[in-house]
C-alpha cells in the first residue's frame, strides 16, 4: 500500500502543501489541482507537452515524481501571461500563426521561457538543443520559429544571433 | 459569383481566433473539462492477433471496491457497425461490435472497466479472466489472399450497407477499378515502358493528444458525449447504431481537438463511454494511453503497388496501369475510399490516354487502417512520382520538363473523375483553376534546380541530391458531402456563427469566420464562432476529404449572404430607401447618397423597435466538383553513403490552393503536412514481431521529427481562383503530405544513383540500395527500349 | 518502476543510512528519467539524493571532478579548457531529460544507449564511490559488469573524474540515431595520445549497437605504436570488431549494425587523431 506524505511546493509563486504518494507524477498532481494547461501527451518523457519549469529548468512533469518537487519552485503555463498581458512569446505565437491545435504550445512556451531566462540571445544550436524535446505535429515548426525569432529580438533587445 | 479579388477580410492573415486561448493554456481540450468525480475507464486489449474468446469471467473485477461497471461481449449490445466516420450509407462494411467474442489484432477490445480511479480500473483489468482459443493470424497481404487462409471476419452477421464486392470469406473488403483506352496494347507498342513494385509502410498520425472522450447523463436523461472527434454528427449516428438506440438520445460536443490528421474521423471510444454512463449514471472518462493509441488507434493503410507506365520517346506520357492492394488491418474502416483515392486523386494529374486501375482491400490481423491526411493519394504518389523520375532519367529528360509537358491544365478533364467515386461512380469534372506550371517554375527557382547534376557526376562520401514531386488532391467529396451553417445577429452588431464543421487545429473556425465577415462586410472579431455541438449547430459531415474551406466555407458564405439580405431589408425600412441602393461596408449599411446606419442600429431596430424579428438564417451546401489544389515539392538532401543516413536540408512546397483565405494558416497547413511527410518518409514505421505485435508502440521508439530534425521549409502560395469555391478558395490541408516520400526518394536517386521503392528511407535501406546499385549499370535495366 | 514510499534526506550520511536500512527495497533516486525502464519490485522506496551537495564540476590537477548529481545540462553549459563532456551530453536527448538526468544516473545503470560511460572508458576516467569513505575506481573496472551489482547497500557514487583533454591527447565522439531524440543505433568514442608521428595510446569504445558499453581492445592493440595515419583505421577496425555481438536496433539487421559500427569507429578515430594533432575539426 502506498504511503501518502505531505510535500511543499512553491507553485506559481505560492507556497502550497500537497499530500502525495510516491508514485504520483508531478503531472497528475498539477492536473488534479486544476492546472490543466500542462498537457498529458505520452507519459513517457518523449513529447514535451507536459513541460513545466522546476528550479529554473524545463522538465517533463509526466516522468517527474511529485516528491521530486518538494521544496522546489515550480512554474506552469498558468503563471505565464493572461489575455490582457500575454508574454511576448505568446503574443508572437498568436500573431505569427505558431498555434494550430495548440496542444503542444504550453510546453513549448515553458521550454522557451526556461531557455531565454538563462540565455537571452541563444545561438541556433542552443535553440535546437533546448527545444529538442517538444514535439509539434501540426505546424512543421516554421511558424513557431518565426515567433521565437521575433521574441528573442523583442526580449533581448538585440539582433538575434540566430539568423532565420 | 463575380471574381472579387480585392478583399477586406479574406486573403488576410488575421490571427487564429482560438490561438491566444490555447497559448495561455486555458482549459480547452476534452481532458481539461472532465468533472472531478468522473469514473475512469480502462480497456483490456487483446494480447493476441487472432483469437476467439472461449470464456471470460469478470466477477472478481466487478466485486472490487470502487469498480462500477465491467463491459465485455457477454453484457453489451451487438449491432455490427463501422467505426469510420463517413457519409451514410457508408462505402465500408459493418464488421465491428462494441465488444466481440473474437479479437482480430493485438490491442483489440476485450473488456473495459469503469472505476473510481485509474489505479482501481487497472487493478480490475488484471482480475478479468479470459480464455482464448488462439487462431492462426493473417499478417500480410499475401497471406490474406492465399487460398485457405484463415477467415478474419467469419461472424454470420457481418454485412455491407452498399452493393460492393464484399467477400469476407476471402478476407476481401472490397475491389474497385476502371479502364480507359487499351493499356495492354499500349504497353506492347509504346516507345518506352516501365513496370515496378512499390510498398508503403504502416505509420500513424501521432496527434499529441491521444483519443479522449467522456459521457454523462444530463438532467433530461440524455447522453452527452464530449469527445475529441473530427466527425461529431457521424459519431452521434454511429453510437446510436452501435448501441441500438435512437439518435435523439445522444448529444455530441466537440471542444478543441489536440490534433487529428484523420485519426479522429472515427468513433473509437464514444460507444463505451456512453454505455458506461448509461449503466452507472455517472460521468465516465476514457483517454487512451500512448501505447493504446498506437495499438488500438488508427494508422495509415500500407499499400502495395504494381505500376506500369508507357511513354513516347519524346517523353509524352501515354499509359498507366496501377494495381493497388491495400491492407486495412482487422476492420474495414476506410479501406475502400482510401484505395479509391489512389486512383481518383492521382491518375488525373497527367494526361494518360490508356488507364487501367485495379484496386483491392484486404483484411489482416494487424492494426486498423483509418483516414490519414492524404488518404491513399499519399501512398500512390510515392509510386507514381518515383516512377516518373525513372522515366525522365531513362530518356535524359529533366523531371521539371517532364511534368510541365504532361500535367493536366485548366479546362481539361479526366475520365477518372467520373469513374471513381466512393462506393459508387464519381462525378465528371473539368479543371477550373490550375497553377501547377507556375508552382513547378517557382519551386525550381527557390530550390536552385539549375545546380542539379546527375548521379554519375558525384563523388565522395556525402552526396547532395535534388528531387521533385508534383501533386494534386481534391476539395470535398462531390454530391456526397454536405455542410451547413447558421448565423444570428446580436444587438452590438456581432454575429453568432454556428456550423457543424470541426476545426481540429487547422484554423477552420477562423477561416470560416473570415468568409462570413467578408460577405457580411464586418470584421472577424464580430463573429462569435461555436462549433460543434450536435444539439445546437447545423449538420456537417465533418473535417475530412479536404472539405471544410471549400464546402463548409461556401455554406457559411451562403448563410452570410442571406443574413446580409435581411440586414439590408431592415436598413431599407429604417432609412426609407430602396434596398437595391444599399450596400454593407465596415459594419455599416451604406446608401448610394452616403447616408448610413450601423449594424448595431439595425440589430437593435430588428430586436426591439418595429416589426421585430431575429435576423438569422441558415444555409447548406453540397458540391458538384472536387477541384484539386496543385503543388510542386522540391527537396535538397545530403546522403552519407557510408551509413545510409539521409539528411533533408531544404524543402520547398509551391502550392496552388486557389485564394488562400488566410495565407499564414495556409502556409501553416502546408508546412505541417510537409514536416509530417518528411518524418514519414525518413523514419516512421510500425515494427512488428512474428506474431503481429507492434514492438515500437511508444514515442521513444516510434519517431517523429522535432525542431532539431527539421529541414528549412519554404512555402510559396501560388494564387489561382476557383469559381466554385468561397472567394475562389480550394483546399490546402492534405495535399502537402504527399510529396515528401517521392521527392526525397528521387533526391536520393539523384545523389547516389540508388532507387528505393520502399520507405521509410532508414540508414539500412539506403545503404543496401547504394550497395546493390553499385553493381548495376545505369540507366536502370527495367527501362526497356521496345523499338 | 513504481515506488510505494519516498525519502528526502539532506546529508550524504542520512542518505547512506537510509539506503543501508532499506536494503534491496531502497533505490538511490536522482533525476529519475531512466526509472521508467526499470522493472517493478514490491515495496520499492525512492531515496532522493539530489539534495546532498553532490552537484557541481571542479577543476582538479590535470582534470575534472564531476559531482554525481550534476545534471547533463550542467555538462553542456560548463566551459573550461580541456572539457569534452559537453559534446557527449548535448547528444543525449532531450533538453528536459538533460535538465534532471544526472551523471551518476547515467553511469550507474548501463543501457545500450548509455553515452557517458563511453567517454569515461576512453579517457580512462574514474568513478568515486562512497561507503563512508570515498574510493576511486577505474572506469574500465567499474563498467565491466552492471555497476549496481558491485554496490553494497548504502554505497553511493559521489563523483566521476576525468582528465582535461588537450594535445597530444585527442578525443572523438559520434552518435548515429534515426532522429536526434532517438536512442542510439551506434555510439563510438575514441581517445588518442600521440607521440610525435606515432599513436602512443589508443582507446576506443562502442555502444548502441552493442548490448552495453565496451572497450574495443583488439582495435586499440592493432593501432598502438603505429604511424598516426588515418588510412590504417579502417583495416584495424574491420579486423578488430568481427567477434563482437553486434545488434541492430530500430528494425535494422545485425549485419548493418556491424557495418555502421565500423564506419562510426573510423569516424571517431579520425576525430580523435585530428584533435590530438591540435587541428580544429
Amino acid at each position: 500500500m502506498s504511503v501518502e506524505k505531505a510535500i511543499r511546493i512553491q507553485l506559481n509563486g505560492e507556497s502550497r502543501e500537497f499530500n502525495v504518494t510516491a508514485g504520483e507524477s508531478l503531472l497528475a498532481l498539477l492536473r488534479r489541482s486544476g492546472l490543466t494547461g500542462t498537457k498529458r501527451g505520452c507519459e513517457d518523457g518523449a513529447c514535451g507537452s507536459c513541460t513545466v519549469i522546476m528550479d529554473g529548468a524545463a522538465v517533463n512533469a509526466c516522468i517527474t515524481f511529485a516528491f521530486q518537487a518538494h521544496e522546489r519552485e515550480v512554474w506552469t503555463i498558468e503563471s505565464i501571461g493572461e489575455y490582457d498581458d500575454p508574454s511576448p512569446l505568446q503574443k508572437a505565437m498568436v500573431e505569427e500563426a505558431g498555434v494550430q491545435c495548440g496542444f503542444c504550445i504550453p510546453g513549448i512556451v515553458m521550454s522557451v521561457k526556461a531557455l531565454l531566462d538563462e540565455i537571452p540571445n541563444p545561438t541556433h544550436e542552443q535553440i535546437l538543443e533546448n527545444l529538442d524535446g517538444n514535439y509539434c505535429r501540426c505546424t512543421g515548426y516554421e511558424k513557431i520559429e518565426d515567433a521565437l525569432h521575433r521574441t528573442i529580438a523583442e526580449t533581448s533587445g538585440e539582433e538575434p544571433q540566430w539568423t532565420r | 459569383m463575380d471574381k472579387v479579388k480585392e478583399f477586406k477580410v479574406v486573403n488576410k492573415s488575421v490571427d487564429k481566433i482560438d490561438s491566444m486561448q490555447l497559448a495561455l493554456g486555458k482549459p480547452s481540450f476534452v481532458a481539461d473539462l472532465v468533472p472531478e468525480d468522473a469514473l475512469i475507464i480502462k480497456m483490456l486489449g487483446s494480447p493476441h492477433s487472432h483469437a476467439r474468446i472461449t470464456s471470460i469471467d469478470t466477477s472478481a473485477a466487478e466485486a472490487m471496491p470502487g469498480v462500477h461497471c465491467v463491459l465485455c461481449h457477454e453484457n453489451s449490445p451487438r449491432h455490427l457497425h463501422l467505426t469510420a466516420g463517413q457519409g451514410y450509407p457508408e462505402p465500408s462494411p459493418y464488421d465491428t461490435a462494441v465488444f466481440d467474442y473474437k479479437v482480430r489484432h493485438v490491442g483489440d477490445r476485450v473488456a473495459a472497466v469503469a472505476a473510481e480511479t485509474a489505479e482501481i480500473a487497472e487493478a480490475a483489468l488484471e482480475k478479468i479472466e479470459v480464455e482464448y482459443e488462439v487462431l492462426e493470424p493473417v499478417l500480410s497481404i499475401e497471406e490474406a489472399l492465399r487460398d485457405g487462409s484463415p477467415v478474419i471476419h467469419d461472424e454470420p452477421d457481418v454485412s455491407h450497407p452498399l452493393p460492393v464486392p464484399f467477400q469476407p470469406e476471402k478476407n476481401i473488403v472490397s475491389e474497385v477499378g476502371m479502364k480507359e483506352g487499351d493499356l495492354d496494347h499500349e504497353m506492347e507498342t509504346a516507345d518506352y515502358t516501365f513496370d515496378h513494385f512499390y510498398e508503403t509502410p504502416y505509420a500513424q498520425h501521432v496527434p499529441i493528444e491521444t483519443h479522449v472522450s467522456f459521457a454523462y447523463l444530463d438532467a433530461a436523461d440524455r447522453v452527452v458525449i464530449v469527445t475529441s472527434t473530427q466527425v461529431p454528427f457521424h459519431c452521434r449516428r454511429i453510437v446510436a447504431q452501435a448501441l441500438g438506440m435512437d439518435v435523439k438520445k445522444f448529444r455530441v460536443i466537440k471542444p478543441r481537438i489536440g490534433g487529428g490528421f484523420g485519426s479522429k474521423q472515427e468513433m473509437l471510444l464514444e460507444d463505451v463511454c456512453a454505455l458506461m454512463a448509461l449503466r452507472t449514471r455517472r460521468c465516465c472518462f476514457w483517454q487512451l494511453t500512448r501505447e493504446e493509441n498506437f495499438r488500438y488507434g488508427r494508422t495509415r493503410h500500407p499499400i502495395n503497388f504494381r505500376l506500369r507506365t508507357a511513354m513516347t520517346a519524346e517523353g509524352v506520357l501515354t499509359g498507366i496501369g496501377m494495381e493497388a492492394v491495400c491492407n486495412t488491418g482487422a476492420y474495414g474502416g476506410h479501406g475502400l475510399p482510401v484505395v479509391g483515392c489512389c486512383g481518383s486523386k492521382v491518375l488525373p494529374l497527367y494526361r494518360w490516354k490508356h488507364i487501367d486501375f485495379d484496386a483491392k482491400v484486404v483484411y489482416t490481423n494487424l492494426p486498423v487502417g483509418g483516414a490519414y491526411r492524404g488518404f491513399g493519394a499519399t501512398q500512390a504518389y510515392f509510386a507514381l512520382e518515383s516512377q516518373l523520375d525513372e522515366m525522365g532519367h531513362a530518356i535524359g529528360m529533366d523531371p521539371v520538363e517532364m511534368r510541365l509537358k504532361n500535367h493536366i491544365q485548366e479546362g481539361e478533364g479526366s475520365p477518372v473523375f467520373a469513374a471513381l467515386g466512393e462506393g459508387k461512380a464519381g462525378v465528371e469534372m473539368t479543371i477550373g483553376s490550375c497553377g501547377l506550371s507556375e508552382c513547378i517554375k517557382l519551386g525550381a527557382e527557390e530550390i536552385g534546380w539549375g545546380r542539379r547534376t546527375l548521379p554519375e557526376e558525384k563523388t565522395g562520401r556525402y552526396r547532395r541530391g535534388l528531387g521533385l514531386a508534383t501533386l494534386m488532391q481534391g476539395s470535398s467529396i462531390p454530391e456526397i458531402d454536405m455542410g451547413a451553417a447558421s448565423i444570428k445577429m446580436n444587438e452590438d452588431g456581432s454575429f453568432n456563427l454556428l456550423f457543424g464543421a470541426t476545426d481540429l487545429g487547422t484554423g477552420a473556425d477562423t477561416v470560416l469566420a473570415q468568409i462570413a465577415a467578408e460577405e457580411l462586410g464586418t470584421t472577424v472579431d464580430m463573429m462569435l464562432v461555436y462549433a460543434c455541438d450536435t444539439d445546437l449547430t447545423p449538420f456537417d459531415v465533418g473535417a475530412y476529404a479536404s472539405s471544410t474551406t471549400y464546402l463548409s466555407g461556401e455554406a457559411v458564405r451562403k448563410a452570410a449572404a442571406k443574413v446580409k439580405a435581411q440586414i439590408l431589408g431592415v436598413a431599407a425600412e429604417m432609412m426609407n430607401k430602396p434596398i437595391d441602393e444599399l450596400t454593407v461596408r465596415d459594419a455599416n449599411v451604406v446608401a448610394a447618397d452616403g447616408s448610413e446606419v450601423t449594424f448595431s442600429a439595425v440589430a437593435v431596430y430588428s430586436l426591439y423597435e418595429r416589426n421585430q424579428f431575429q435576423i438569422m438564417d441558415v444555409a447548406s451546401h453540397i458540391t458538384h466538383k472536387s477541384p484539386p489544389p496543385f503543388s510542386a515539392h522540391y527537396v535538397d538532401v545530403v546522403v552519407d553513403t557510408f551509413t545510409g543516413k539521409v539528411k533533408v536540408e531544404k524543402y520547398v512546397a509551391a502550392i496552388d490552393c486557389g485564394t488562400a483565405i488566410n495565407p499564414k494558416l495556409a502556409e501553416g497547413q502546408t508546412e505541417g503536412a510537409v514536416m509530417n511527410g518528411v518524418s514519414y518518409a525518413i523514419c516512421e514505421e510500425y515494427l512488428f514481431d512474428s506474431k503481429g505485435r507492434m514492438t515500437n508502440a511508444n514515442m521513444q521508439d516510434y519517431h517523429i521529427h522535432s525542431l532539431r530534425d527539421k529541414p528549412k521549409i519554404k512555402t510559396i502560395l501560388v494564387p489561382s481562383y476557383e469559381d466554385t469555391g468561397p472567394f475562389g478558395a480550394k483546399s490546402v490541408s492534405e495535399i502537402s503530405i504527399n510529396g515528401a516520400a517521392p521527392a526525397i526518394g528521387n533526391a536520393i536517386f539523384n545523389a547516389t544513383g540508388a532507387r528505393l521503392r520502399r520507405f521509410p528511407f532508414t540508414p539500412e535501406r539506403v545503404w543496401r540500395a547504394i550497395r546493390e546499385q553499385s553493381t548495376v549499370p545505369s540507366p536502370s535495366p527495367e527501362a526497356v527500349l521496345s523499338i | 518502476m513504481r515506488f510505494v514510499d519516498f525519502l528526502i534526506p539532506e546529508t550524504l550520511d542520512e542518505a547512506r543510512a537510509a539506503l543501508e536500512a532499506l536494503g534491496d527495497r531502497g533505490y538511490a533516486f536522482a533525476g529519475g528519467t531512466a526509472f521508467q525502464y526499470v522493472s517493478d519490485r514490491p515495496g520499492a522506496t525512492a531515496v532522493d539524493i539530489t539534495r546532498l551537495g553532490l552537484r557541481g564540476i571542479d577543476q582538479t590537477d590535470g582534470g575534472f571532478r564531476v559531482g554525481a548529481t550534476t545534471t547533463l545540462t550542467d555538462l553542456v553549459r560548463y566551459q573550461a579548457d580541456g572539457w569534452v563532456l559537453d559534446r557527449v551530453a548535448t547528444r543525449i536527448p532531450t533538453h528536459q531529460v538533460r535538465n534532471v538526468s544526472t551523471v551518476g544516473g547515467n553511469i550507474s545503470r548501463l543501457f545500450p544507449w548509455s553515452d557517458l560511460p563511453l567517454a569515461l572508458l576512453v579517457l580512462e576516467g574514474g568513478v568515486v564511490i562512497s561507503d563512508g569513505e570515498e574510493q576511486t575506481h577505474a572506469a574500465l573496472e567499474f563498467f565491466t559488469a552492471q555497476p549496481l551489482n558491485r554496490f553494497g547497500h548504502g554505497d553511493l557514487v559521489t563523483a566521476v573524474t576525468l582528465p582535461a583533454v588537450s594535445p597530444p591527447l585527442g578525443f572523438g565522439f559520434k552518435k548515429e540515431n534515426i532522429t536526434n531524440a532517438a536512442f542510439a543505433l551506434m555510439t563510438g568514442a575514441a581517445a588518442i595520445t600521440l607521440d610525435g608521428e606515432r599513436l602512443a595510446k589508443v582507446r576506443l569504445a562502442a555502444n548502441g549497437a552493442l548490448a552495453v558499453p565496451q572497450r574495443l581492445t583488439a582495435v586499440e592493440d592493432a593501432l598502438e605504436g603505429r604511424a598516426a595515419d588515418p588510412s590504417l583505421f579502417a583495416g584495424a577496425v574491420e579486423d578488430g570488431i568481427g567477434g563482437l555481438d553486434w545488434r541492430g536496433r530500430e528494425g535494422m539487421s545485425d549485419e548493418f549494425a556491424r557495418h555502421l559500427g565500423g564506419v562510426i569507429l573510423c569516424d571517431v578515430l579520425e576525430q580523435a587523431l585530428q584533435a590530438a594533432k591540435g587541428e580544429a575539426e
